[in-house]
C-alpha cells in the first residue's frame, strides 16, 4: 500500500501546467509544412514496396506449406518418440525445481536411477547432477522457464 | 539574438544519452513470501523482477524457517541484474506451512524512483513433488545509504 | 490531413503487410506530421527534415513483409528518426559550417508565457537527457513506457529524468511562472 501511495504521490510530480505545454509545442513546432512532392515520393514507394512485399508472401507462404509437408514427412520416417532434455527428469516437458526435487528424492531414497540423468557427464548420477538441474531451472538466458 | 533562437533546435538536438544514474545511491532488501496455506511447502521456484526503479540486485539470502535457511539456487548472472529466477527445495522431513519469508535480496537502488518488483511464482510443491498452490509476495524493507 | 481512419496502428500495418497499401497511405499521413516535427527539432534544417522524413518512412516499408507492431509506432519510429536526423547533421556539418546549421530558425508562434527566448535558454540550461524526455512527454505525447521503450533506458529512469527538468523549469526564474497556483 505504501508503495502504491508513493507512486501516485510521483506521478503528480510529473505533470507540467498546460501554460507551458503549449508554449513547448508552439516553440518547436516548425513552420513549414511537407511539400506534395514528398507526400507523392513516399507513397509511390510505399506502394511498390507493399505490392512486392505481397508477392514475396505468396513465395513464402508456398514454400512454408512445402517444408510442413517435408518435416511431417520426417516424422513420420522417424517415429514418434521426441527427445527430452536430459535435466528434464520428470517428462513434464519443461526443466524446473521439480525436476531437481525428483532427482534428489530418488537419491535419497536410493531408487533406480537412469544413466541420462548424469547431466555433469562425470559418469555418475549423484548431488552434483541435482546441482545441475537446479542451475538450468534457474538459468535466466533461457527463455521462458516453463 | 537570432542567434540564440536559432540555437533553440540545436540545443534540443542533444545527442548525449546520460549514462544516467540519478542521485542517491542506496541499498535495500526485499523479502520474499510464500503462502501455501495448509500444505506444506517443499519445493518453489519464482521469478521476480524490478519493474520500476534503477535497481540492482547484490546479494540473495535465504529465508526464516530451517528448510529453507541456505540461499536458493539463482544465476548468478543476475547479481547486478534487475531480474532473477529463485528456486529451492527440501528433502527434510520438517517443512514450513501457511506464510514464510522463503528469500530475502538485497537491492542496489539508484535514482529517485522508488522501486516496484512484480513476482511471478513458476511452481509450488509439497512432499513428493505434489504440485499445491501458494501465494507469493515480495515487501521492500527500509533503505539505507 | 485528418485521419478518419478507425483501424488501429496494429490493423493497418497487419493490413500493409497483407498487400494493402492504402492502408500505409493512412499510416503515412497519421504520423506524417510528427516524424518531420520530431526530425526538424534533431536537424534544424527544414531540407534535412524532409529527408529523414523519407528515410524513415523507407526505413518502416523496409520491414514488410513479416513486420509485427509490438510496441506504439512513436516507440518503433522516434530511435529512426533520431539516428537519420543525426546522421544528416553530421553529414551537413562536415560540408557545411555550424553556422549554416544555426541559420535555420524555428518558425513557431510566439509562446505566450515565457518570451521565447527565455524558454528557449531555460530549455538550454537542462541536462541534454532531461530535456529529451521533457520534450517526448509533453511535445511528442509519448507516454512514460513508450519513452521508456524507444530511448532503451528503464522507466525509474524515465520518471528520474522527467521529475528533474520539471523540478529545474519550476525552480528557473525565467519558467517558474508558469507553475505559480499549481
Amino acid at each position: 500500500m505504501r508503495d502504491a501511495q508513493n507512486h501516485e504521490a510521483e506521478d503528480s510530480q510529473l505533470l507540467a501546467p498546460k501554460g507551458l505545454t503549449d508554449d513547448l509545442a508552439r516553440l518547436l513546432r516548425p513552420g513549414f509544412t511537407v511539400p506534395a512532392e514528398v507526400d507523392r515520393v513516399v507513397l509511390a514507394l510505399g506502394r511498390r514496396r507493399i505490392r512486392a512485399s505481397e508477392r514475396t508472401r505468396r513465395v513464402v507462404r508456398w514454400l512454408a506449406g512445402a517444408a510442413v509437408a517435408a518435416v511431417l514427412l520426417v516424422a513420420l520416417w522417424v517415429g514418434t518418440s521426441r527427445a527430452r532434455l536430459p535435466q528434464d527428469i520428470d517428462g513434464s516437458g519443461r526443466v524446473d525445481i521439480l525436476d531437481a526435487f525428483t532427482l534428489a528424492r530418488v537419491l535419497d531414497e536410493r531408487r533406480a536411477v537412469e544413466r541420462k540423468w548424469d547431466v555433469t557427464g562425470d559418469g555418475k548420477v549423484d548431488r552434483a547432477d541435482v546441482d545441475a538441474v537446479a542451475m538450468s531451472a534457474v538459468r535466466l538466458d533461457k527463455g521462458r522457464v516453463q | 539574438m537570432r542567434k540564440l533562437l536559432a540555437t533553440i533546435p540545436v540545443l534540443i538536438l542533444l545527442v548525449g544519452v546520460a549514462a544516467g544514474q540519478g542521485k542517491g545511491v542506496r541499498f535495500a532488501a526485499v523479502n520474499v513470501y510464500l503462502d501455501s496455506g495448509e500444505e506444506s511447502l517443499a519445493a518453489y521456484q519464482l521469478e521476480l523482477a524490478a519493474e520500476v526503479g534503477d535497481v540492482k540486485i547484490v546479494g540473495i539470502e535465504g529465508g526464516e524457517h530451517a528448510a529453507f535457511k541456505e540461499p536458493p539456487y539463482y544465476d548468478p548472472s543476475a547479481i547486478s541484474r534487475d531480474k532473477v529466477i529463485l528456486a529451492a527445495f527440501t528433502t527434510g522431513e520438517q517443512l514450513p506451512k501457511g506464510k514464510t519469508r522463503i528469500a530475502r535480496i538485497h537491492v542496489q537502488i539508484s535514482g529517485d524512483a522508488p522501486p516496484q518488483y512484480a513476482v511471478k511464482l513458476n511452481v509450488a510443491a509439497s512432499t513428493e513433488g505434489r504440485k499445491i498452490s501458494a501465494k507469493v509476495s515480495v515487501t521492500p524493507q527500509g533503505e539505507t545509504q | 490531413m485528418a485521419d478518419s481512419d478507425p483501424r488501429t496502428d496494429e490493423d493497418l500495418i497487419a493490413a500493409a503487410d497483407r498487400g494493402d497499401p492504402a492502408a500505409f497511405e493512412t499510416l503515412y499521413f497519421r504520423y506524417r506530421d510528427w516524424v518531420v516535427s520530431l526530425a526538424w527539432r534533431f536537424t534544424a534544417n527544414r531540407d534535412d527534415a524532409l529527408d529523414v522524413l523519407q528515410e524513415t518512412f523507407a526505413y518502416l516499408l523496409r520491414k514488410f513483409p513479416g513486420f509485427r507492431l509490438t510496441a506504439s509506432m512513436k516507440t518503433f519510429l522516434y530511435p529512426a528518426v533520431k539516428n537519420y536526423a543525426i546522421a544528416a547533421r553530421r553529414k551537413r556539418r562536415r560540408f557545411a559550417g555550424e553556422a549554416e546549421v544555426l541559420d535555420e530558425l524555428p518558425a513557431a508562434g510566439e509562446p505566450s508565457g515565457a518570451s521565447r527566448e527565455e524558454l528557449a535558454t531555460a530549455l538550454g540550461a537542462l541536462d541534454d537527457a532531461h530535456r529529451e524526455v521533457l520534450l517526448m512527454r509533453f511535445v511528442d505525447g509519448m507516454s512514460l513506457a513508450e519513452i521508456s521503450s524507444a530511448l532503451g533506458i528503464p522507466l525509474g529512469t524515465v520518471k528520474s529524468r522527467l521529475h528533474n527538468a520539471l523540478s529545474k523549469l519550476r525552480a528557473d526564474p525565467r519558467t517558474r511562472a508558469y507553475f505559480e497556483g499549481t
